[in-house]
């Protein structure tokens, strides 16, 4: 046998794997063969060497997970098998390794042929069975997570909108005293001369300086606690800012470490090391890092921009929370002759 | 030497050929036959084995005799593979060895 029919032989019995892998080890038995005739020995001495040739093409094919046997069913076909059966074709050669290599030495593979195409073509549908289940489980689980995400998401929401309004529906009637007292000595100040003008300028004047008086008490302790209830939401929101910010650097300092050691990885997986697993997974924990980043700074309660988007964005139902959140903000507040004229009005 | 002997421990001497310096395939079978007689025709599947398994890597190395040569290179996991075999032969032998000698003694 010369060296292109041995390389045609080989070719053939190959004829399961990929091109590129059949070329790759086929190059490797021609190289070995020009280099023993280089040093003088023939190409048939050098084909001899290498034994009988369907036992080399059982140890090739052993060393891509082959089955011997499956390659021969399988010659002719350039595919690698699609299926479960090309892939036990595969692995599972390695599992029963021991006797299948004990056989394939003795030339006795063509016993196990039956038993095996039988394994295969159950095993290939066992296969396609579980895979499809598998799919429509994942599947499944996808949607409920969505919906369950969607469900706590929408909650959050509505509660904390709920929350909102009556939060500051309380605050509004805390406030309604102060004003209606505002608004009823004012009025006291406004008529009572009227009333009682023919009395006496003295009288009158009393009554002012008492109206005035009680006026000037209740404004003050409105805007007292108007003060401390913007004070305490200045406070809670840079509070909270802080907080977010702080959280935000310290996990974009850990991103950008991990995105360090990803392109390290990344690096060694290049060169050939066995680092898919470890990548994978620290792809995975770097997006985590990331989008925790994100929502460190995204989580951020917003200035007058937010609030104005809020204001002209509302509808009827939310305006009193708005109001009141903008009233607390300083958008709203009037100044003490605006009121006055307000209360005149 | 019993095929079975000579198939236990050819990956150890493939892999200890490989660590001292990196070889092509031709060059590795004749360091291998200086150890063990084994069928030219096997070296170069277990090569593809341990290449698909990560313990070696490739490149190819212009040469004055003709085209290119493909030549193996072992890598870490190489290394601690060979290490662990060198481990599990070591005890191995020895335990045979210390039975075979604790048998002889008992003959005698």
């Amino acid at each position: 046998m010369n060296k292109a029919e041995f390389i045609a032989e080989l070719k053939d019995r190959l004829a399961v794997l990929t091109d590129e892998e059949r070329q790759d080890i086929l190059d490797e038995y021609e190289q070995h063969i020009d280099i023993k005739v280089m040093r003088g020995m023939s190409e048939d001495a050098a084909i001899t060497d290498f034994g009988r040739i369907e036992e080399l093409a059982a140890d090739i094919l052993e060393a891509y997970h082959v089955r011997a046997d499956y390659a021969v069913a399988e010659k002719g076909k350039k595919n690698r098998g699609a299926g479960f059966g090309g892939r036990f074709g595969r692995r599972g050669f390695s599992e029963s390794e021991g006797a299948n290599a004990e056989t394939a030495d003795d030339g006795t593979c063509e016993a196990e042929e039956g038993f095996a195409y039988g394994a295969t073509g159950w095993l290939d549908r066992a296969y396609e069975s579980t895979w499809n289940g598998l799919k429509n489980i994942c599947h499944g689980t996808w949607n409920l997570c969505r919906k369950i995400g969607r469900g706590i998401c929408c909650g959050v929401d509505k509660t904390g909108k709920l929350l909102g309004t009556a939060a500051c529906s309380l605050i509004a009637l805390c406030r309604k005293p102060f004003h209606k007292e505002n608004v009823s000595a004012a009025e006291e100040y406004e008529t009572e001369p009227v009333r009682q003008e023919s009395n006496g300028r003295r009288r009158e004047r009393k009554n002012a300086m008492k109206a005035e008086a009680h006026f000037s008490l209740g404004r003050a302790i409105a805007g007292f606690f108007r003060a401390c209830a913007d004070a305490a939401l200045w406070c809670l929101r840079w509070m909270w800012n802080l907080f977010c910010i702080g959280t935000g650097l310290l996990f974009g300092f850990g991103s950008c470490m991990v995105v360090f050691f990803m392109g390290v990885l990344v690096v060694l997986l290049v060169l050939g090391y066995p680092l898919a697993g470890v990548t994978i997974g620290w792809l995975g924990l770097t997006m985590c890092m990331v989008s925790v980043t994100i929502w460190c700074f995204s989580m951020m309660i917003g200035g007058r921009k937010r609030r104005a988007a809020q204001v002209s964005g509302t509808d009827g139902s939310s305006a009193t929370a708005v109001i009141c959140e903008a009233e607390n903000a300083g958008i709203l507040e009037r100044t003490e002759e605006e009121e006055e004229e307000m209360i005149h009005a | 030497m019993n095929a079975q002997f000579k198939k236990g421990v050819l990956e150890l001497i493939v892999l200890e050929s490989v660590r001292v310096r990196d070889m092509y395939g031709y060059e590795l079978v004749e360091e291998v036959s200086k150890v063990v007689d084994v069928n030219e025709g096997t070296i170069y599947p277990l090569l593809k084995r341990m290449t698909n398994e990560h313990y070696f890597e490739t490149y190819l190395r212009e040469s004055t005799e003709g085209p290119p040569r493909k030549y193996y290179h072992i890598t870490a996991a190489g290394i601690l593979y060979r290490d662990n075999l060198e481990k599990e032969w070591n005890e191995f032998s020895g335990k045979v060895n210390s039975f075979l000698e604790e048998q002889k003694r008992g003959a005698l």
